[in-house]
């Protein structure tokens, strides 16, 4: 087990290299740290003294990826990129383009987005996995029909349609919650509610079907015909053999998510304007901020990469065959 | 004897509409064991299934009475069928390793039961349960109760399914196929212990099964089940003396076994009719060959007989004068023995000095990585240095148990295992280390016939383009117009007509399918056709046919054929030398003769007193305990002295060397030394 | 008149080319058929195929561009608009053309907003103006507006009706009259003909009502700049087509090779492939979507100079935006396809192959592409849903297609910074989720249909029985 999770995450290294070759890739190749030194100072600085300065500040004079003038291992490391993200994978993300330190946002972001991610995510998860049971305890019956053309046409429903609807029917017509902002503390609690339901609502349809489709393929198998063959009901069944088996492939596809759950949500929290991570991330976007997005990239995907080696570690928990060699 | 379980007038079908099970009566006695035997897709499994209720949600019993001690079950509430389900009458199913809920402890699932039907809980469920696992001989009881099915073979899963059935004390025990996935060896071990239970608990069994062999062995009563329905009802002893319908005397007949050496099997002709185009008249009709206008038209009721014999057969219908004139026509296929036997004798005195393919030392073994670095920390020892060599036109069969390597030994003769070691030599050439190119020029020579007909043709190509692939790629009868003739050729060869060369594999049946990839194999003049278990998955009716086209064939072609296989019947009928493996080696060689019935080694004796033989029973019974050890890790010394009768002190520390009995007939046993 | 192909247009006459010959190529193959057929049984997946088709209609007629030639001539050479038009706006003409000074009700008579009007007394009132197209009709709307509505869409409706009854009745001869061919025998079964024929009526219905009081009528009102909303609802379909079929077309290639390559194969050529896709998948999608489409964005800007027309550029957009999409969702169908190449390199058929010495390309497209298309297939008419409803969301984070493209995305961005107003301007946002729900939902419902038919696993007791 622990040399298994020792190769993962060295196996991790070359992963999160290549991502970060990707994104300087992508920004570099179309943006020179000329152009970007231009756009940053505004057309009317423009000198070639300027630039250079400026340049020299963010650190960006140096060669892009390989420095032919160093000697040695400074071949590579004395450039834009190693210098760039080298000190990423020791968490330091540097500033951002307005002189924030990047780190330290994040930190204070975090908490706004678990605070609406977290509680969707599981109250999501229990009501998708009981709607799911119902429809596969009555299954073949108009009941489930229902369910799944309910499913169907709520997954059809675009998220977008969710959260505009959702915040003008409660907030304008009912003037329950705030439509939008934040508070720490227990106030948050008011200005959570909603963009939870929202989230919630939003995956209904397609979770709840895909987990009664895993429920029906579990049910079809030999072992629930012993158990039946045992005399157990039909309803402890269900809820004994089948659900227990069935977590087998409900964790591959939930557990990846829970590491990112600290990601935030970008369409809520720019709806809500509530001040975490996705909206962090979709101001950054808009504002053309490479230092925060390189970050929020690289944060994504050593959370993604902390997913998937969950998902392993959670199926040594559910299914016993499962031992991580 | 009272009368526990009676069944009238069952009719089970799809809720489309097609019927599955097709007005069934039968009843069984207390303490009795009563066998529905019938090929696949006869309606058994479904038969059972209806008796608990357990039917898919596509199938549906639609008339019919199950009386279980006088109550109709079929009638009760789903909650008290819930109390006769796993109490009065329990199952065991034929896949044990599907059957367990992978994620439960053995211990859990008993003790469900045992909540359910004897209200035990906590400690004395617990001890029950161990008391339970004792008695279908499950060592370690108290340990191999926290294990999960994974943890145990296939012979274990299955006692412990039976422990489960037992748990809340049945009447009827409903078994499907129990022994069907299990290799011989442990299918005795289970037999033994399903009749041990039966005789201490004096339930009623009611055993399904395919195998003439397993009714021979259990059961008191049997019925003869096709297409839905009882053909034949009679007691065992009746039933296998004098088999009364065309069709049970053919499934006599198509077996292969001993003193029918020299002929070809009574194959049935055709296959079973689906479900949905039953015939009009008689469903047997369209495949007999006593059938006549009557069979075609009406379909025969049923007839009882002395001694309680039931038959469902014009034959037997009083008063029909061409009815006894039919009982005594010879069929067609003796005729074709005595043509064939002649030619046999023809050919069988030549001698082959120089071995078609000569194969020394082969090694396979596979790497089993582990750590951080994924470092080899061992070999799983698959095939562990066999040597065998196989004249021209001669068959050289490979037996063994599942796990014994011996598919691995095809497809490393095939190269499509790269071996670690050893030398494989065809027709002199070696083939071991040969570059793509060279190695292609000999691929012609050597060709493979797979188990699984429905996994051995690639659905979306037709026939014809199946058959030209390797023509093609060998460079093969190059003109088109050469092609299609040697195409046709090739159908009519393994006995299909010319028109199918346009259809797609799934139109055929899986006989059909073998034949074809026979063809598909001979399409590039092979002298060795390696035949890896290519009946294994047919029906008894349908495997004769095949092994009588195998056997054809090699007259016509003078092929030679290495075949793989675990049934030692086929064996016998087809092979001139036989090579026994265990755990990766060849224990036992010689001809067919000295193996088969002068048998030395004790793991061949085991296996050949394993087989449930349908003429009485075996000479002498050796029942091997335990289970094939693992290969990656295989036992010090002999490899079979955890399981041998006659382990001494040498076996435990010594592989022990080849004994020469006689210039044919090899050993690797130290009681031979 | 000057066609214009655009790089879309092409990629859909391509996509158009393709169905055609696969069509042409499976109809010629009964094992290839059957599944069709399984679907053409469902009558939920017909009917919604045919509710798709419409959508199609509405958008290949979109597809169809040109420019106009302008009157005035320079030095004898005929000069082009330089404005790209379609055939469907020619078409849809009169909704086009019919723009109003600004907002306006579905099926409104009078602006929304109040303005200062002089009356013919040159008095100066602040009242809602008439339109100028919408009702204009109308003498008195206030009294005759509801009554000429239900009249009008009444006739529609009847026109309709007539129209798909006559159509109907021609297929009918039509399939009566050709040669019975005894092969195949009949597509569809009756069940299905008569859900279809009842939906066809709706839908012909439907249309008629519409059509008659689109005439005359905003049937959905007009947005800030007075442009028809139903012409902007249907303008958008085609933007969805495309990002939901152009970026699967691109992306089906790698996912393919790379896949099947990686699951035959295995080794190192495996190792590579599946780092490839573990980076790609380890990006945040939106993230990576959001960077690419950034980058893009400053590219076009710096090369304006590559495009004739401004519909050209937004067309460019269009496109990177699918080849965007394409590179970042690759990965889910190439892990599907490299695990299914897993087990069948290891069927009995495949060994027998590598038996005759048959090379590595030939088996790959003879016995491996064949057997996983049903794969590539199901995870095709999957994607495009998600596709669709995709191109929303990245165009509300603004990164999606060009401002100036006509897309539900933008419309619903355009629609709402106006949910604020009192009274509420809700008909433009409600048409274009209206829409989307409908397109949406006709895909998922074909997608159903098509995975029950050609999923083996979800078909084990029809092939067991």
């Amino acid at each position: 087990m622990i040399a298994y999770l020792i190769r993962r995450i060295l196996y991790a290294i070359p992963i999160l290299i290549g991502v970060n070759l990707l994104t300087f890739a992508l920004f570099f190749v179309v943006n020179t740290p000329d152009d970007m030194a231009r756009m940053q100072l505004g057309i009317k600085r423009v000198t070639p003294e300027a630039i250079a300065k400026w340049k020299e500040q963010h650190g960006y004079d140096k060669p892009l990826l390989f420095s032919a003038k160093a000697v040695g291992s400074g071949k590579l490391t004395d450039t834009i990129f190693f210098e760039k993200s080298a000190s990423m994978f020791v968490l330091d993300f540097g500033y951002s383009d307005d002189g924030r330190n990047i780190s330290r946002e994040i930190q204070t972001r975090m908490m706004p987005s678990l605070a609406i991610a977290l509680p969707t995510f599981f109250v999501g998860l229990l009501i998708y996995i009981t709607f799911a049971l119902l429809m596969t305890l009555f299954r073949a019956t108009a009941l489930d029909i229902a369910g799944v053309a309910l499913c169907v046409v709520l997954m059809s429903v675009s998220g977008l349609f969710y959260i505009i609807g959702g915040q003008f029917m409660v907030s304008k017509l009912w003037h329950w919650v705030p439509i939008s902002g934040y508070a720490g503390g227990l106030d948050s609690i008011k200005f959570v509610v909603l963009p939870v339901i929202i989230g919630v609502a939003g995956g209904v349809g397609s979770s709840s079907r895909w987990y009664r489709t895993i429920f029906l393929e579990e049910i079809g198998k030999d072992y629930v015909r012993t158990a039946r063959a045992k005399g157990v009901s039909e309803l402890r069944v269900l809820f004994r053999h089948v659900l227990k088996n069935a977590m087998i492939p409900i964790l591959t596809g939930v557990v990846v998510v829970i590491p990112l759950l600290f990601m935030g949500s970008l369409l809520t929290e720019s709806f809500f304007g509530i001040p975490g991570l996705g909206s962090y991330t979709i101001d950054a976007i808009n504002a053309q901020d490479f230092g925060v997005v390189r970050a929020m990239v690289f944060l994504g995907s050593v959370l993604y990469i902390a997913g998937l080696i969950l998902t392993d570690v959670s199926y040594t928990v559910v299914d016993p065959r499962v031992r991580l060699q | 004897m009272t009368e526990l379980l009676k069944v009238e007038g069952l009719v089970t079908r799809l809720r489309n509409g097609a019927r599955i099970v097709d007005d069934i009566s039968f009843h069984i006695c207390q303490g009795e064991t009563f066998a529905l035997l019938g090929e696949s897709g006869c309606g058994k499994s479904v038969t059972a299934l209806s008796l608990l209720r357990l039917l898919p949600d596509s199938v549906q019993v639609e008339s019919g009475a199950v009386r279980l001690e006088g109550v109709d079950i079929l009638a009760l509430p789903e909650r008290e069928m819930r109390e006769v389900r796993g109490g009065k009458m329990a199952m065991i199913f034929q896949e044990p390793g599907l059957s367990l809920n992978p994620v439960m402890t053995v211990g859990e699932q008993i003790a469900e039961a045992l909540e359910l039907h004897q209200e035990l809980h906590g400690a004395a469920a617990h001890a029950r349960c161990v008391e339970l696992l004792d008695q279908v001989g499950i060592p370690d009881a108290l340990r191999r109760l926290g294990e999960y099915p994974f943890q145990l073979s296939g012979g274990m899963k299955q006692r412990v399914m039976i422990a489960m059935a037992l748990a809340g004390r049945p009447k009827l025990l409903v078994a499907d196929e129990p022994t069907t996935a299990l290799d011989v060896t442990i299918q005795a071990q289970v037999l033994q212990l399903l009749r041990d239970t039966q005789r201490q608990n004096g339930m009623a069994l009611l055993l399904i099964t395919h195998d003439l062999g397993v009714v021979s062995e259990m059961a008191h009563q049997v019925a003869v089940m096709y297409a839905g329905h009882i053909v034949e009802m009679a007691y065992r002893e009746k039933l296998f003396a004098s088999p009364a319908h065309p069709y049970t005397q053919k499934l006599f007949a198509a077996l292969p076994g001993t003193g029918r050496n020299g002929q070809l099997l009574a194959a049935i002709p055709g296959s079973v009719p689906p479900l949905h185009d039953l015939p009009k008249g008689c469903r047997f009709a369209p495949r007999c060959d006593k059938a006549w206008e009557l069979c075609h038209e009406q379909a025969p009721g049923w007839t009882t007989q002395e001694e309680g014999q039931g038959v469902r057969c014009h034959l037997y219908a009083t008063g029909d004068a061409a009815a006894s004139e039919k009982l005594n026509v010879k069929s067609e296929t003796e005729k074709q023995s005595e043509a064939l036997i002649a030619r046999e004798e023809n050919i069988s005195h030549f001698t082959f000095p120089v071995p078609l393919l000569k194969v020394e030392d082969l090694q396979v073994h596979f790497p089993i990585r582990k750590g951080i670095l994924q470092r080899t920390a061992g070999y799983v020892r698959a095939v562990d240095g066999v040597s065998l060599s196989i004249p021209a036109g001669r068959t050289l069969a490979l037996v063994g148990e599942s796990g014994c390597g011996k598919t691995t030994v095809g497809k490393t003769l095939l190269q499509l295992i790269k071996p670690g070691a050893g030398s494989v030599r065809f027709v002199g050439k070696e083939l071991i280390g040969l570059k793509a190119q060279e190695l292609r020029k000999q691929r012609a020579g050597m060709q493979m016939v797979f188990q699984d007909p429905y996994a051995s043709l690639n659905p979306k190509m037709r026939v014809a383009e199946i058959l030209e692939e390797g023509m093609d790629a060998l460079g093969i009868a190059n003109n088109s117009d050469k092609r299609q003739r040697r195409i046709d050729e090739l159908l009519e060869q393994v006995g299909l007509a010319q028109p199918v060369k346009w259809r797609y594999p799934h139109e055929f049946s899986g006989g059909q399918r073998q034949r074809i990839a026979i063809a598909r194999a001979l399409a590039v003049n092979p002298k060795l056709l390696i035949c890896d278990e290519p009946t294994s998955a047919l029906d008894v009716s349908v495997q004769a046919q095949i092994l009588n086209l195998l056997r054809t064939l090699q007259q016509e072609l003078s092929l030679s054929y290495l075949f793989i296989s675990h049934n030692l019947a086929v064996v016998e009928y087809l092979a001139h030398e036989v090579c026994v493996m265990y755990l990766g080696r060849i224990v036992e060689r010689g001809s067919v003769e000295e193996v088969l019935h002068y048998a030395r080694h004790p793991y061949t004796r085991a296996l050949l007193s394993a087989v449930p033989r349908i003429d009485g029973h075996g000479a002498e019974v050796v029942r091997l305990a335990g289970d094939l050890p693992s290969p990656a890790n295989p036992p010090q010394g002999c490899h079979f002295h955890p399981r041998c009768p006659h382990v001494m002190p040498v076996c435990r520390s010594e592989y022990p060397d080849a004994t020469d009995i006689s210039a044919t007939h090899h050993v690797h046993c130290h009681l031979y030394m | 008149m000057m066609p214009v192909i655009l790089w879309t247009d092409a990629l859909i006459f391509l996509l158009i080319a393709v169905g055609v010959v696969s069509v042409w190529w499976i109809r010629r193959r009964p094992h290839l058929m059957l599944p069709w057929q399984r679907v053409a049984k469902s009558r939920v997946g017909m009917v919604s195929l045919l509710v798709l088709s419409l959508f199609i209609i509405v958008g290949v007629l979109d597809t169809l561009h040109y420019r106009a030639a302008l009157p005035e001539k320079n030095n004898g050479q005929t000069v082009y608009s330089p404005e790209v038009l379609s055939v469907f706006d020619v078409l849809a003409g009169g909704l086009r053309s019919r723009t109003e000074k600004t907002y306006s009700a579905p099926l409104a008579a009078y602006l929304y907003a109040k303005e200062s009007l002089e009356t013919t007394d040159g008095k100066v009132m602040r009242n809602y103006p008439r339109l100028k197209f919408g009702g204009a009709h109308l003498a008195d709307p206030e009294r005759e507006l509801v009554g000429d509505v239900v009249k009008r869409g009444v006739v529609g409706a009847l026109g309709g009706l007539l129209v798909g009854g006559l159509f109907a009745w021609l297929v009918g001869w039509v399939r009566r009259s050709l040669p019975k061919r005894d092969d195949s025998g009949q597509l569809c079964p009756p069940y299905t003909l008569r859900a279809l024929l009842i939906t066809a009526l709706v839908i012909a219905a439907f249309v008629g009502t519409v059509a008659n009081l689109a005439s005359v009528y905003h049937v959905l009102g007009t947005d800030k700049v007075g442009q028809d909303v139903l012409y902007l609802s249907l303008k958008s379909i085609r933007t969805g087509l495309v990002i939901g079929t152009v970026t699967t077309l691109v992306m089906l290639p790698f996912a393919l090779l790379l896949g099947v390559a990686a699951g035959y194969f295995r080794g190192w050529v495996d190792d590579v492939i599946q780092y490839i896709y573990t980076v790609l998948s380890s990006i945040p999608s939106v993230l990576l979507i959001a960077a690419a489409v950034l980058m893009m964005q400053v590219v076009i800007e710096k090369h304006a100079d590559w495009f004739e027309t401004a519909a050209a550029r937004a067309d460019v957009r269009l496109l990177c935006l699918c080849l965007i999409l394409g590179v970042t969702s690759w990965t889910g169908l190439c892990r599907l396809l490299r695990g299914e190449t897993l087990k069948l390199r290891e069927m009995e058929y495949i060994q027998a192959a590598q038996a005759f010495g048959v090379s590595s390309f030939r088996v790959l497209t003879r016995h491996i592409l064949p057997n996983v298309m049903h794969i590539v297939l199901i995870s095709v008419v999957m994607d495009f849903s998600a596709l669709v409803l995709a191109e929303a969301v990245l165009s509300y984070v603004g990164v999606g297609v060009d401002p100036t493209t006509i897309s539900f995305g933008t419309m619903i961005n355009a629609a709402r910074l106006e949910m604020g107003r009192d009274p509420m301007v809700w008909w433009a946002l409600a048409s274009a989720f209206g829409f989307m729900l409908v397109l949406v939902l006709a895909a998922n419902l074909f997608a159903d249909a098509v995975r029950d038919a050609f999923d083996p696993r979800l078909n084990r007791t029809e092939s067991a029985t």
